[in-house]
Formats: structure tokens, C-alpha cells, sequence
């Protein structure tokens, strides 16, 4: 009897603790996910991977690879900063972790964040000193991102330096951006599309054609401020004015959602704000 | 081989840890291998990188696991009675135990690297890296600065086994004091100039010297970026130090842990 009443409690108990979390799962919470993805601290990660910052970095860009490319989580999420503080993060833990600044490069640059990507890509260029492919990549950024001619030189030179068969291809590219004749879209545009031929992994691939998309973007409205320049010689003043006089149909979209800026008569890709760091002008 | 030394083997065999020992070499193969998917750039480098890892974290919990059984346990069954009878040398026997858990340990180890290093070269045959590992002299040094770590992890745990009132203390100790001694000169690096994580990084880092006398820096044993990225400059020039450092903690952990159990009162 006591068996018999033992099993009833025990079913009834059951049966309402499933019910209770059921009922409240189904309640009105905060959604967590809508604010931001966690990144843990560098120094707490090690102590988290068994005291192996090596294993830190690695569990960190794996996420990275893994998740990162799902969205364009630099401007679709309210902080919006998962993607450059996981790079931060590994790049602490490891800084000569050819994933994650070859990432942080692909995806972080071409997406409002180059200051950022470049801080990573010295970083691996300090770590990885035989390699000269992030400090290559950072005199590029330096140049089409910042049009900053002295650190572009000072990462091409130390490219130029560790990369002896290509040495001085890379120098003659170093001397043009000092003298200014480089037609650095065309080639930004066909660097990015040669990246995107040699990824095999879809999602990167196709992260990087949203890139393409915006750059391309750019090029048109270059493309337009030229003729219109050169048909009508004046300067133009406003962007308004390509439309009025029929020398662009609309504004090319930007699929990252962060689009252009008209800055000093130039079309430049605009940047993205981030709260609490400042740019220069 | 000591009667001692060959008992302690057997009672490892009988608690069939020989099973145990072949499904974490299995579980290394395939997180090697896993991992490996997860690289765009350098399968081969992350392969090596995360295998290394599985092998150092899974060495402490079997050694802790062995000190469990050789020491513990011997305790809690009162089968010590019999084997410290007349005319055994108690001594002899605790050494021996300690030699038998390491010496199985470093045949894993051994083991999983040479597996480790099979796997890798496989992985590396697939994508050509800019930077490839290196699985020659380079490796091998990695492994036995390795070596080195899990002598004095292995003197931790048969320490604590000898001070433990239950088996569970001395598992969670041995990962405790294992996670201190690799993380802590590594965490107090990553600190010094991060303000966010705690207030004052310079006063934390002097605050927390101390720990540099109860355990050695294991983590500058970890010296894998050599392998990792086929470059010899990452070693660094206080290695000899801290190997020496470390091999001396274990000899005065092996020679405490051995003295309380000298002067142990076990009936």
C-alpha cells in the first residue's frame, strides 16, 4: 500500500515538475542571444582550457570559422562587436595564429573594422616574423583604407624583406603607393575575388561576396564621379548631383548595411563606429 | 625489474586501465583528426596543436586516477597491511609505486605522440601550408620538455595521494595545482595592461608571486611553437632554469610525499 502510494507522489510530482517547466519556459524572457555573443577574457580562457593558451586560441577561432560568417554580425547585432572581440581575444592567446588573423583580414576589414584588422595583422606580423603575408596585407589595408603611405611602405618593406622571390614586386608596389599611381580599387577587387576562389569553405565564400558586392559598389561611384568630372570639368560637390544629371540611376546598395561616404570630394567606404574607440581624421 | 615495481603494474593491468589507456589514444586520433576540419589556412599546425593539448589534459587525470588506485585505495582495502609486512621496506615499496604510475604514464605519453605525429603527417600530405609543422628533431624536443611536466605533475598527485583522506581529493587537487602551474605565468602576462578584468594589473601580478614557490611554471615547459611553426627562436633563454626548477620541485615533492608515508600509521 505504502509502495502503491509511494509510486503515485512520485508520478504526480513528476507530472507537475514537467508541467512547471514547460509553463515557464514558454514565459516572456529577455532573449539572451539578441544582445551580443559572449567572449570570454583571454586570461580567463586559459585558465578555462586547462591552463593551454594555445588550446584558448584554438577553441576560439574554431568558433570563429564555425559560427562568424553566418550573418554580418559587425552591424546586424545590437553590440555588434562578437566578431572583432573574439579575434582580440585569440590574438592575445595567440598572435601567431594564421587562422584568426587571416580572418580577422577577410572579414574585419572589408567590413568597417580595418584599424581593427590591422592591429591583428601587426600583431601576427610581429609572432609570425618569417611570414610575410600579414604584414603584406597590412601596408595594403594602411593604403586602401587609410591612404596612410608611410605605415603601407613600412608593412610592404617588411613583406619585401621575408619574402626574398617576390621581393621586388612587392617593393615596385611599395614605391607606386608613394608616388600615387596605383589603381587600387581594380586591384582591391581582384585581390578579394582571388581570396574568394581559394576558400572552400561556402560560408566564407559567400561572406566575401558581400564584399565584392560593396566594393564593387564603390567602383561604380568612382567610376561615375570621373565622367562627370571630366564632361562637365568641375569638381563635384554633392553625390545628389551624379543622380540629377544622369551619371549614376541610384546609389549602389551595400550588403553589409554599412554603405558609403562622401568625405573631401572623394567616395570612400564608410567605417564603421565603434563606441569608445576614436578614429583619426 | 623489482617485485615491487611489478605488482604495482599488475595492480594497474587488473584495474583494467590497459582498456582505458587505448580508448584516450582513440579519442586522440580523433580529435586530431577533427580538429584538422576546422582550419582553412593550417590543418597540419591546428591538428598538432589541439592533439598536444588533448594529451596534456588528459596525463594529470590519469595519473591522479593511478595514485587512486596504487595509493588510495591499497589504503581503504587495508591491503597495505599485507604488502608493507616484514621484511618489506616501506620506502622501496612507495617509490615503486610512483615509478610504476610513470612509467605507464610516459608509455601513453610516447605513445600519443608517435600517433600524433602519424595522423599529422597524414593531414599535412593533404594541404600544402605556408608554414608547415615540423615532425622531426623539433617534435621530439617538444615531448620531452613535456616529459619534464609530467614528472612533476606526477609528484603533485602522489603527494596529494598520501595526504588525501578520499580518492575524489586527490583528482580534483592534481587538476587543481596542474591548471595553477600551466596557467599562472600566462594569465598574469595576459593581465598586466588589461584594466578590465581587474583593477590594478601591476599589484595583482606582484600580489600573486608567491605562487612561483609552491608550484614551478609548468607553462614555460610548454615550448610546442617550435613544432607548431618549424622555427627553433621561440625557445626561450630561461628554459634550463625553469627545467631544472621543475625537476628539483620534483624531487622535493617525491622526498616530502615520501617521508609522510614513512611515517605513516597504517593499522
Amino acid at each position: 500500500m505504502k509502495v502503491v502510494a509511494l509510486k503515485l507522489v512520485l508520478g504526480i510530482a513528476i507530472s507537475m515538475y514537467v508541467m512547471l517547466v514547460a509553463t515557464s519556459s514558454q514565459q516572456g524572457r529577455e532573449s539572451v542571444a539578441a544582445q551580443d555573443r559572449i567572449v570570454v577574457s583571454a586570461p580567463l580562457q586559459v585558465v578555462l582550457a586547462f591552463g593551454d593558451r594555445f588550446l584558448a586560441a584554438n577553441f576560439e577561432v574554431i568558433r570563429l570559422a564555425a559560427t562568424g560568417m553566418e550573418v554580418n554580425p559587425l552591424t546586424e547585432t545590437i553590440d555588434g562587436k562578437y566578431l572583432l572581440r573574439a579575434h582580440q581575444a585569440a590574438t592575445r592567446l595567440n598572435p601567431c595564429h594564421e587562422d584568426n588573423y587571416y580572418l580577422a583580414n577577410a572579414i574585419l576589414a572589408w567590413a568597417g573594422a580595418d584599424q581593427e584588422a590591422n592591429n591583428i595583422l601587426w600583431s601576427a606580423a610581429q609572432c609570425r616574423h618569417w611570414d610575410f603575408l600579414p604584414a603584406f596585407l597590412y601596408g595594403f589595408n594602411q593604403y586602401f583604407f587609410n591612404r596612410n603611405v608611410i605605415e603601407a611602405q613600412r608593412g610592404l618593406d617588411l613583406a619585401a624583406e621575408r619574402y626574398e622571390e617576390n621581393a621586388q614586386a612587392i617593393r615596385r608596389f611599395s614605391i607606386m603607393i608613394a608616388a600615387e599611381e596605383l589603381d587600387d580599387e581594380a586591384m582591391a577587387l581582384a585581390y578579394l575575388k582571388d581570396q574568394q576562389k581559394q576558400v572552400s569553405d561556402p560560408a566564407l565564400a559567400e561572406s566575401l561576396q558581400d564584399r565584392v558586392v560593396r566594393l564593387e559598389g564603390l567602383i561604380q561611384l568612382r567610376d561615375a564621379q570621373k565622367r562627370y568630372e571630366i564632361e562637365l570639368e568641375e569638381s563635384l560637390n554633392s553625390p545628389q548631383a551624379l543622380i540629377d544629371k544622369g551619371y549614376l540611376e541610384a546609389f549602389p546598395n551595400d550588403p553589409l548595411g554599412i554603405g558609403y561616404e562622401f568625405v573631401d570630394g572623394q567616395f570612400k567606404l564608410r567605417r564603421l563606429r565603434i563606441q569608445g574607440v576614436e578614429r583619426p581624421q | 625489474m623489482s617485485s615491487h615495481l611489478s605488482l604495482s603494474l599488475l595492480v594497474l593491468y587488473k584495474a583494467k586501465f590497459g582498456k582505458v589507456l587505448l580508448a584516450l589514444l582513440a579519442s586522440i586520433a580523433f580529435i586530431a583528426v577533427l580538429s584538422a576540419q576546422f582550419s582553412g589556412r593550417q590543418p597540419a599546425t591546428v591538428s598538432l596543436d589541439v592533439g598536444l593539448s588533448a594529451i596534456k589534459i588528459m596525463i594529470p587525470i590519469l595519473f591522479a586516477l593511478f595514485c587512486q588506485e596504487l595509493i588510495v585505495k591499497e589504503s581503504e582495502r587495508k591491503s597495505f597491511l599485507q604488502s608493507l609486512a616484514y621484511p618489506h621496506d616501506r620506502i622501496n615499496f612507495f617509490i615503486n609505486r610512483w615509478l610504476a604510475g610513470l612509467l605507464t604514464v610516459l608509455v601513453f605519453y610516447f605513445s600519443a605522440a608517435l600517433l600524433l605525429l602519424i595522423i599529422v603527417y597524414f593531414i599535412s600530405l593533404g594541404y600544402s601550408q605556408a608554414t608547415p609543422v615540423s615532425l622531426d628533431g623539433k617534435y621530439w624536443v617538444v615531448i620531452a620538455f613535456g616529459a619534464i611536466d609530467i614528472l612533476a605533475v606526477s609528484t603533485i598527485a602522489t603527494l596529494l595521494a598520501v595526504v588525501a583522506q578520499s580518492p575524489g581529493f586527490v583528482l580534483i587537487g592534481t587538476i587543481g595545482l596542474t591548471i595553477v602551474g600551466r596557467s599562472y605565468s600566462a594569465v598574469l602576462q595576459l593581465l598586466s595592461g588589461d584594466n578590465l578584468v581587474v583593477d590594478d594589473p601591476e599589484q595583482y601580478s606582484s600580489g600573486l608571486g608567491w605562487v612561483t614557490y609552491i608550484i614551478p611554471d609548468l607553462g614555460a615547459l610548454d615550448i610546442r611553437q617550435i613544432a607548431l611553426y618549424n622555427d627553433w627562436s621561440f625557445l626561450s633563454s630561461g628554459l634550463l632554469h625553469i627545467s631544472v626548477t621543475s625537476v628539483v620541485f620534483s624531487v622535493v615533492a617525491m622526498s616530502l610525499a615520501t617521508l609522510l608515508f614513512n611515517n605513516r600509521s597504517i593499522a
